[in-house]
């Protein structure tokens, strides 16, 4: 469970959160959503410990924390089993293991700038999954990617959630892949400077991306916060 | 090597240009001899071998100058990025002593180390040090407030990993940069110093060919200094070229 109990945090007088309270289950998937500069990211880094809290509290019971930033961040002078093997403390042969079996082993001996935008983000979600955390922190991590791209790293998330159950957070602007990957949505309202609502996905396992958003739970979840996203633009 | 091709044609359109006015005698060919001829008695005075003595006692100096500063501005940028208490006590000595032209404590340094070797050598090390210091320092600096640092903490590298695979190795090509400028800073440094204290090197030979009015042999060492420089340049241009997509985000 992550407990977050009265967080506010400000910026020198520009106060970006505001008494937020929020709660995560344990093994959810659970999704952040609001406007740009409503303190999404500063979310992700106050429960990762990246940025000291001013006030409240974040209690949580995962110990083990992983992060996937927006863009791959990988070290650019290793190559790709290097980078997994220096984050994740685990042996070549077993590096050498996942990257077969999530078929990135082509990968194995290349360098970050040989790599696609789509790669790059497959090997920054799997040094994620790889160090065996239970709390994976995730900001926008499929940003810039075409839609050919997304749709196999949205399976590829699904397949590596499925089969480690991490919990996940995680950062998105674009509401239809929050609404397909998580089990729950929260609402980050930058007008309230909080989590004003919070929205449980009902399962959309056996339908494909595409599928799944002429779905009426996707099409109706999807009205509701959208129309929240432009009570905030008036 | 295309560029190294243009700027060969560049040196050799400049020598030619020098070459017609001394010949046609617009410049005094006995003070500015066409470059052609300076490189002819260049190549005579190291198949000779007796300028080749000159070459070696200046390098062995700069080399051994490298091999002092790499290891040490390598050293005390790690310490002075990695512990707070290194770098305030180092970094404003460093800001106080780095404007002062190194050839102004020559006769201090003297007094330490005598007139020989280790007076040269000491000269071109400090030249050496804080070019190469700088840069280091900066480098990691930019490198532990980048989002890659973020990283390096979150998945908590060992630290090992972080000061090898991390620091040093990500700063790599901001260190031949470094190096570049200070190797350039040091050859003038060799110079200067075996002007005044030396019974060889390079330096002892220009100037000794300059009081003998030997011009043709002082413009040769100087030829020979821009040759070295550009060919250091050079090596260190197609390593930094080659490397540089690899530190690329």
């Amino acid at each position: 469970m992550l407990e977050i109990k009265n967080l506010s945090f400000s910026y020198d007088t520009n106060e970006v959160l505001k008494n937020l309270n929020l709660s995560i289950a344990d093994r959810s998937f659970h999704s952040l959503i609001g406007m740009s500069g409503a303190g999404k990211t500063l979310l992700l880094k106050l429960i990762s410990g990246l940025q000291t809290l001013q006030s409240g509290t974040i209690e949580k019971t995962q110990q083990k924390i992983s992060f996937v930033f927006q863009n791959a961040e990988l070290f650019p002078w290793l190559t790709i089993e290097k980078n997994l093997q220096m984050c994740s403390s685990l042996r070549s042969v077993e590096i050498k293991d996942y990257l077969e079996k999530f078929r990135l082993d082509t990968v194995a001996k290349l360098y970050p700038c040989e790599l696609s935008g789509g790669t790059l983000k497959k090997v920054a979600l799997l040094r994620a999954f790889l160090v065996q955390s239970d709390l994976i922190l995730m900001d926008e991590p499929f940003a810039y990617l075409d839609m050919a791209q997304k749709e196999e790293i949205y399976s590829f998330t699904k397949e590596l959630w499925v089969q480690n159950k991490p919990t996940i957070i995680f950062v998105s602007h674009d509401l239809d892949e929050a609404i397909f990957l998580s089990t729950q949505i929260s609402y980050l309202s930058r007008r309230h400077k909080t989590i004003v609502e919070s929205y449980d996905i009902k399962n959309q396992s056996g339908f494909s991306f595409n599928e799944s958003k002429t779905t009426p739970g996707h099409i109706s979840t999807y009205a509701e916060i959208y129309g929240k996203l432009k009570e905030e633009l008036i | 090597m295309k560029n190294f091709l243009k700027s060969f044609i560049v040196i050799l359109l400049l020598s030619f240009g020098w070459h017609i006015l001394a010949n046609s005698h617009v410049i005094d060919a006995e003070f500015f001899p066409s470059p052609f001829h300076v490189l002819n008695n260049l190549i005579q005075l190291i198949t000779q071998g007796a300028f080749l003595k000159d070459i070696e006692a200046s390098f062995l100096r700069l080399l051994i100058s490298a091999l002092i500063t790499i290891p040490l501005s390598l050293i005390l940028a790690l310490l002075c990025v990695q512990i707070k208490i290194f770098d305030i006590l180092f970094r404003p000595i460093v800001a106080f002593t780095y404007p002062l032209p190194k050839v102004a404590i020559i006769p201090l340094l003297m007094l330490i180390f005598g007139i020989g070797d280790k007076t040269k050598i000491a000269v071109i090390s400090l030249g050496m040090f804080y070019l190469l210091f700088i840069n280091l320092y900066t480098s990691m600096n930019r490198l532990k407030s980048s989002t890659l640092n973020d990283v390096a903490t979150i998945f908590k590298i060992s630290s090992g990993d972080y000061l090898f695979h991390f620091l040093i190795k990500g700063v790599f090509v901001d260190f031949l940069v470094g190096l570049k400028l200070a190797l350039g800073y040091a050859l003038t440094l060799i110079v200067v110093s075996e002007f005044s204290m030396s019974k060889n090197g390079i330096g002892n030979f220009i100037w000794k060919s300059w009081d003998q009015f030997k011009v043709l042999d002082m413009y040769s060492g100087v030829l020979f200094l821009c040759l070295a420089g550009f060919v250091i340049y050079f090596i260190l241009d197609v390593f930094i070229n080659r490397t540089t997509k690899y530190f690329n985000r």
